[in-house]
């Protein structure tokens, strides 16, 4: 599904050059979960980025489905993104100004999907989330689980092929941490690949493989 | 809290302020002076302008500004209710008059003024006694602006006027100028009355006829008006020469009073107008208090925490109030200082557009209780509101990010700014298309081509050879002396049948007009033929009326076809019956400002004229070089200019040119601080809501649809309030419209092109100011969090 080759990324500003990513080969078959970990700064989340063509590389090659997306312009990173990657965060970032029916409807509506189908994938995924009671109420009157649950809904509301999760338990006490990678683990079984940066050795434990970076490079491949 | 403090949006509340109270303050000082018009009357609820009422059978009262001569004295003696009367009227203007040393100075205005007259119309004698002045013939006081032109020693000079170089006139004393916002603003010459006969035919003791005296009494404070008019009436029965009026045909004659307080305003034009700069004054006053608070909103996000951190700390709410007042009245006193600067940079400008000098607008030392009622309303309203919510702010702020969007509060004051921009622009459309209808308007003479020359000061033969000589040149098609231009208010006069003393009706007297006034001006003969020009100096008594008059004489007198008919005028007499000769196509006199009602006739000569009309191959700057150096070589102490009747027509628009102007100048500002309003309202919403943008792009919104989010919200109060600034722009383009007796259609889809030209100038903003956020790499937003 998702095939890297020496790819590199660099920040530049008037005064620095630092390099985020050193040149990074990897790939990730369909239906895998892979665990990238790795120091804070060693170029984990700025790789996911990448993964999730919320930005492009300096340098190097990014074939998803077998297309070459690494020099999209932003119109087509959009287009290509939509429906088929999830994104879930670690500070879950949902629209305060929406309801959680809203924040989980949002992506259909970018997608076109018709309202009738809409609120039937809307109730569908709130149910299967259990979620459904607090359809109404807007993120900031909802524990910290019950909003990564709420991400998580909207990440797979579209049926995406691929899930993105940015250390998606960062926020999360280990309770609803656990909840929360059940349901990561529940969508990867049934053939979402994900993808998932994290910090913490017991959630790298759910992935089938893990990916270490260090200073932006690939050091250690370990399949589990 | 520092007033200039980045992200406090210093410099937009200053630039806002600076505009909205420069054209703001300005329009309604202008509006100020209109409404204080002729202070220099004194006792104004007590002085009565004279007009005079005449009635023939079976039409209406006709009622004119002036009176003849002898009225106002007479009612004067007789009438014991009247304080004193006073009278003057014009004879020279904007021409030179000639010192005995030979220097020449330019005047403005030359009037004939009785000896009452500082009595009424009061200002300072600097120089001479002026009741003795304006009593003896020869004698004259003149104003001490020019009196400064002339060196400042002139009492006991004399001088002759460029029209009227044989009769000479002393100067005895001098006066205050009159102010600018005053009738008599530009009477530079107060001639005595008993000098009438020196210069024109002497009516002043007429009780009937000759009605160009512009009259004026004064009552006592206890006068009763019924009781006056009542004398005025009885008086006048007792002294007009009615058999005289009743075998002229009149019916009715008589005098009102019309009280000169207030009348300024009365007059439909100058109501019309400030009404209008009112308007655009209070507009521009309202957007920029608006846009203040706006933008003292928008940056709460940038110092609700300092703010709650203080309440914390203890900081009574009084604090919030006094700073934000304090700090409002410092961006006030920036403001006023900028203010001060551009009119001092634009006095030039102000002059032009409004009439009047910077320094009659805001005399120094004198600000005037309506000035200063603004200036407060205006410090209270960009004080206290930011003070009430900086002290409504929760303390919690102090801990956490401010998220309050206020976006009711800052989408009304932006409903209002579109809803006052739209209004103002449909206002600006519709004057501009008038303006413009009246210059391109069909007259019924053509003159884009035509330039005159004034040859007052010429005489006899001279006005003559000079007409042939400019009609010799290459670049001059035809040439012909006139005594008035077409654009010019026109005299009245009397029309009879020769044998019947019963005076038919009035029409608009051309006087005097060369053979070639036809072709020069463009005007079509639909019947008869056209003058054969007289080669000499003189006049054949034959004229030219148009359709008008041909219609009136059938409907009035019962004659079919005028050509080969003999008339009288009252102004040539009984002696000298003119023939019809030609009846040409209805044309229209004056301006489009005001119906000319009146039919039209001109007699064929050259004496008595004061311009010579010429149609040139193409009006271009060498052919007028050509003829201007004609004149000054054949003429060369005559001053002659040579000028373009479009020109002249235009300046018969000057109003309308000039409101033009000012709503123009209001409506831009007015845009310019709604835009930046608007700029800070999207600057400041994308940077409250820039995490939200980076959620929907991350989950699939495209930089348009993101854009198309902040398009929509704000054309949810864009749409409506453009429609209601549009239907407010309507009223008052008709409201505007009743000045103008020719009147430009108010069309639906002018006014659609106008809220279509406010929809796209703000979705262009939208998008502009949206188009980084909707670009920019989301992750960028999101590390933010």
């Amino acid at each position: 599904m998702i095939k890297l080759k020496n790819i590199k990324k660099v920040f530049r500003t008037d005064m620095v050059e630092t390099t985020a990513l050193g040149g990074i080969n990897m790939e990730v078959k369909d239906g895998e979960f892979v665990a990238i970990m790795g120091p804070s700064g060693c170029g984990k989340s700025t790789l996911l980025n990448i993964l999730g063509l919320l930005d492009n590389p300096t340098e190097g090659h990014y074939w998803l489905d077998g297309v070459e997306v690494g020099g999209l312009r932003e119109r087509q990173r959009t287009l290509t993104r939509r429906g088929q990657i999830g994104f879930v965060f670690q500070s879950f970032n949902l629209i305060d100004e929406l309801t959680v029916e809203q924040n989980i409807e949002l992506p259909l509506k970018y997608l076109g999907v018709p309202a009738a189908e809409r609120k039937e994938r809307v109730t569908e995924i709130m149910r299967r989330m259990a979620i459904s009671h607090r359809a109404n109420h807007y993120p900031q009157q909802l524990s910290g689980g019950q909003q990564q649950r709420v991400a998580i809904a909207r990440a797979v509301v579209v049926k995406p092929k691929l899930v993105l999760a940015d250390e998606p338990t960062g926020n999360l006490d280990t309770k609803n941490g656990k909840e929360v990678m059940d349901l990561l683990t529940q969508l990867n079984a049934e053939g979402t690949t994900v993808v998932m940066v994290t910090h913490s050795q017991r959630d790298a434990a759910y992935a089938t493989r893990i990916i270490n970076l260090l200073d932006g490079m690939v050091v250690e491949k370990t399949q589990l | 809290m520092n007033p200039f403090s980045k992200g406090q949006g210093a410099f937009i509340k200053i630039t806002s302020l600076t505009v909205g109270l420069t054209v703001g303050l300005v329009l309604l000082a202008k509006v100020q002076l209109e409404r204080n018009y002729d202070r220099c009357i004194v006792d104004k609820e007590h002085v009565y302008e004279l007009q005079e009422t005449m009635q023939r059978a079976g039409e209406e009262l006709e009622q004119h500004g002036c009176t003849s001569g002898g009225i106002a004295p007479v009612l004067a003696q007789e009438i014991p209710e009247v304080v004193t009367a006073t009278r003057y009227t014009a004879q020279f203007g904007e021409e030179k008059l000639t010192l005995e040393d030979g220097s020449r100075h330019y005047f403005e205005q030359a009037v004939f003024a009785d000896s009452c007259f500082f009595d009424i119309f009061v200002t300072r004698t600097l120089v001479g006694e002026a009741k003795q002045i304006l009593s003896t013939a020869g004698q004259c006081m003149i104003s001490r602006r020019l009196s400064e032109k002339m060196g400042g020693e002139v009492i006991g000079q004399t001088f002759c006027f460029a029209s009227a170089p044989k009769k000479p006139m002393t100067i005895c004393g001098v006066y205050e100028d009159y102010p600018e916002n005053s009738t008599f603003a530009r009477f530079d010459i107060l001639m005595s009355m008993p000098s009438v006969g020196t210069y024109a035919w002497d009516g002043t003791e007429n009780l009937i006829g000759n009605d160009r005296y512009h009259s004026y009494v004064r009552l006592r404070p206890d006068a009763d008006m019924d009781k006056v008019r009542s004398e005025v009436k009885q008086l006048l029965q007792r002294i007009l020469p009615w058999e005289d009026l009743k075998q002229s045909g009149y019916t009715d004659a008589g005098c009102v009073l019309v009280s000169v307080e207030g009348s300024r305003m009365k007059d439909a034009t100058v109501r019309t107008t400030c009404i209008i700069l009112a308007v655009v004054a209070l507009v521009m006053l309202f957007t920029a208090v608006m846009n203040y608070i706006l933008v003292v909103i928008s940056s709460l996000v940038g110092r609700a925490r300092q703010v709650a951190v203080r309440k914390v700390l203890g900081a009574p709410s009084r604090e919030f109030y006094f700073g934000s007042i304090g700090e409002a009245a410092l961006h006030l006193v920036v403001a006023f200082a900028l203010m001060a600067l551009l009119l001092y940079v634009g006095q030039d400008v102000t002059r032009d557009l409004l009439g009047v000098s910077v320094s009659t607008l805001f005399p120094s030392g004198k600000p005037t209780g309506t000035l200063l009622a603004v200036c407060l309303i205006v410090l209270v309203s960009c004080g206290i509101l930011p003070g009430a919510i900086y002290s409504h702010i929760p303390l919690t702020y102090a801990y956490r990010l401010y998220s309050e969007s206020k976006r009711a509060w800052k989408l009304s004051l932006l409903a209002f700014q579109f809803v006052l921009s739209t209004m103002l622009l449909c206002v600006l459309t519709t004057i501009y298309r008038q303006y413009h209808y009246m210059l391109s308007t069909d007259m019924g003479y053509q003159y884009d081509e035509v330039a005159y020359v004034n040859v007052s000061v010429l005489h006899g033969d001279s006005i003559y050879s000079l007409a042939r000589e400019i009609e010799n040149l290459p670049c001059v098609t035809r040439t012909a002396a006139a005594y008035s231009l077409f654009c010019e208010r026109q005299s009245g006069d009397n029309v009879l049948v020769p044998g019947n003393p019963q005076e038919l009706f009035n029409c608009a007297n051309l006087f005097f007009a060369e053979g070639g006034l036809v072709e020069t001006m463009g005007l079509q003969i639909v019947r008869g033929r056209d003058f054969e020009r007289v080669n000499h100096q003189g006049w054949q008594p034959e004229m030219l009326v148009d359709e008008h008059f041909a219609r009136k004489m059938k409907e009035v007198a019962g004659i079919d076809d005028v050509i080969g008919q003999q008339f009288v005028n009252c102004s040539l007499g009984e002696q000298y019956p003119l023939t019809v000769v030609g009846v040409v196509k209805d044309f229209t006199l004056g301006s489009l400002v005001s119906r000319e009602e009146r039919p039209i006739m001109v007699v064929n000569g050259n004496v008595f004229t004061h311009y010579i009309m010429m149609k040139l191959q193409r009006i271009t700057p060498e052919n007028l070089a050509t003829v201007q150096q004609l004149c000054d070589r054949l003429y060369p102490d005559a001053e002659l200019n040579v000028k373009l009747y479009s020109n002249e027509m235009a300046d018969q628009y000057q109003e309308t040119q000039r409101t033009r102007d000012l709503v123009m100048i209001g409506c831009l500002a007015s845009l310019l601080i709604t835009l930046i309003g608007l700029i800070g309202y999207v600057r400041d919403e994308v940077q409250r809501r820039s995490r939200e943008l980076a959620i929907r792009k991350v989950v699939g919104a495209t930089e348009g649809e993101v854009q198309l989010l902040f398009a929509r919200s704000i054309a949810v109060i864009a749409l409506p309030s453009i429609v209601i600034g549009v239907a407010l722009g309507w009223y008052l383009s008709t409201l505007l419209m009743q000045q103008f007796a020719y009147k430009v259609p108010l069309l639906w889809y002018v006014f659609a092109a106008d809220a279509l030209a406010v929809i796209l100038i703000i979705a262009a903003v939208v998008f502009i100011q949206t188009r980084r956020v909707a670009n920019d790499n989301p992750v960028e937003y999101l590390k933010k969090e």
